[in-house]
């Protein structure tokens, strides 16, 4: 896949320059919707810039390459993607270029009762239908196609048990695999949220991974996570799990051409952390991929 | 047979918010866990949208407002901007009048808007003196019944908050202002609250129109 290799994180403008400089990282992973709110544009909603924190974000990204990670798609509503991510993801396209673009593998609106779209509040994963799976393949092959750079899914944590399911496609994993194989798009593999879903719903993360499409995973997730009422939660509220450094090490070694690992923490966890604690699990990240990449390493 | 997507989705959002008819089992732990966490989310959402003024009221208060929003629907919005605006209008509309926290309220409303209007604020042309003006909806007056000093010292912990007593400053919040905002004099929070402009000074309708405080109307 082509544009940046190496370990990358998010914009956060909470934090000191010195963690974005090429010595901890080799590229930025952009939330758009950060930057921009709703309006209601001659009564059509739109994503419109709020350019201080757009301006800044793009003033910190200056000197690495940057992605696009967005969190409003619902690309997988049955009623329609939330279109105006789309539109301004083509403004976006133009005005800060991006080498990929990913989104979530899950739905965050459906239609109430006079047919409105709705937030459900947290994002649900689909079920592993047959229908599920051609829905998105055929969404996330136009994705790709409008903007022109590879578009990812990002497996899914969730704590929903019992999804409805067709025994082709059979589990998270089935679905994912058949969305790809049809749409030709890639996987985001989020070690952590499969970390989650292994211990919430009693698999080994290890032996799932061999179901994944590793030649088409195009970036890797990391983050940490907590307990809370006996379930493991993708909190994004620390540092990696030992057991998620693992994954991570177990993938890389089996498929050493996965580009791109990005460490994931929330704004709010910032603090907890501090940028002496995210500098380390950055260059742990970064030991760790320039293993399975000796010679990028060293070009590095 | 499988339901449809379409159906699956609209039973489990009706769901979610209170309904039965469920695709998942509701007594399941991960459901019920799944409804703890997106409770958590519109929390989390509502508490970050309007972090200044929840920190003027008491811990019971605030616990009861954001209850009270969530449980309306609130907190679901994913933009930050949205939600903000959303809340912020709730909070105004409980708040007592006056207080400290009504009054950080409005001011948050009121930057928000004015910091929004100036990323397109042009300063207009003048226009004949029949030409009706109306406030901005970008702008507004919010009044002060305390030394602002005081009350922003409060918000920084390192005070009691000061009593309410009359109002003591008027801040004119608008995209053409230096810096978003300024105090207002007592011709200004005449004006503005009561658009006399006849009798107005011709000067001081220009510059509130320079500055975007009024806008001609269209």
């Amino acid at each position: 896949m082509p544009g940046p290799r190496g370990v990358g994180f998010g914009c956060h403008l909470a934090l000191p320059d010195v963690l974005y400089t090429p010595d901890l990282l080799d590229f930025i992973e952009i939330t758009p919707e950060v930057y921009h709110r709703e309006e209601r544009i001659q009564g059509c909603i739109e994503l419109v810039p709020e350019p201080k924190p757009l301006d800044a974000a793009r003033r910190r990204c200056e000197s690495l390459p940057v992605i696009m990670h967005s969190v409003s798609l619902s690309i997988g509503s049955a009623h329609g993607m939330y279109e105006p991510c789309l539109r301004m993801m083509d403004r976006l396209l133009t005005e800060w270029p991006f080498h990929w673009y990913s989104e979530h593998l899950q739905f965050q609106t459906t239609l109430d009762a006079k047919g409105e779209a709705m937030n459900t509040g947290v994002p649900f994963p689909l079920p592993p239908t047959v229908e599920a799976a051609d829905l998105v393949a055929g969404r996330a092959a136009s994705v790709q196609h409008r903007y022109g750079v590879p578009f990812l899914l990002e497996n899914p944590a969730h704590y929903l048990p019992d999804l409805p399911a067709d025994p082709e496609i059979g589990d998270e994993f089935g679905l994912m695999e058949r969305i790809i194989a049809v749409s030709g798009c890639g996987q985001l593999l989020d070690l952590h949220n499969l970390y989650c879903n292994a211990i919430n719903f009693g698999f080994d993360a290890g032996v799932a991974l061999e179901r994944v499409r590793l030649d088409r995973v195009g970036e890797i997730h990391v983050a940490g996570g907590s307990w809370g009422d006996g379930f493991y939660m993708d909190a994004h509220d620390g540092r990696v799990p030992e057991a998620v450094w693992d994954l991570l090490e177990q993938t890389l070694s089996c498929a050493p051409g996965i580009p791109a690992v990005v460490f994931e923490i929330l704004d709010r966890y910032l603090e907890r952390l501090g940028p002496d604690g995210i500098a380390q699990e950055l260059e742990r990240a970064r030991t760790i991929w320039r293993r399975q990449h000796p010679v990028a390493g060293a070009a590095a | 047979m499988i339901e449809s997507l379409a159906t699956f989705q609209a039973r489990l959002g009706r769901a979610v918010r209170g309904g039965d008819n469920c695709p998942i089992d509701p007594h399941s732990p991960g459901f019920r866990f799944t409804m703890a966490v997106r409770r958590s989310w519109c929390e989390g959402r509502s508490i970050m949208a309007a972090r200044a003024v929840l920190m003027l009221m008491s811990d019971i208060d605030r616990q009861h407002l954001v209850s009270e929003y969530v449980d309306q629907g609130g907190g679901l919005d994913w933009f930050q901007g949205t939600e903000r605006e959303k809340f912020l209008a709730f909070l105004a509309s409980r708040l007592p009048d006056p207080s400290h926290a009504l009054t950080i309220c409005q001011i948050s409303q009121a930057l928000a808007q004015a910091q929004w209007g100036a990323s397109t604020f042009v300063p207009p042309e003048q226009r004949a003196e029949t030409v009706p003006v109306e406030r901005s909806p970008h702008a507004a007056l919010v009044r002060f019944y305390a030394d602002p000093g005081a009350i922003m010292m409060a918000l920084n912990g390192a005070d009691e908050l000061p009593p309410l007593g009359p109002p003591t400053h008027a801040v004119l919040f608008a995209p053409g202002i230096t810096n978003l905002f300024r105090i207002a004099t007592d011709a200004e929070a005449a004006l503005w609250a009561t658009l006399a402009i006849a009798d107005a000074p011709r000067p001081l309708v220009t510059a509130l129109l320079s500055e975007g405080v009024l806008v001609y109307k269209a």
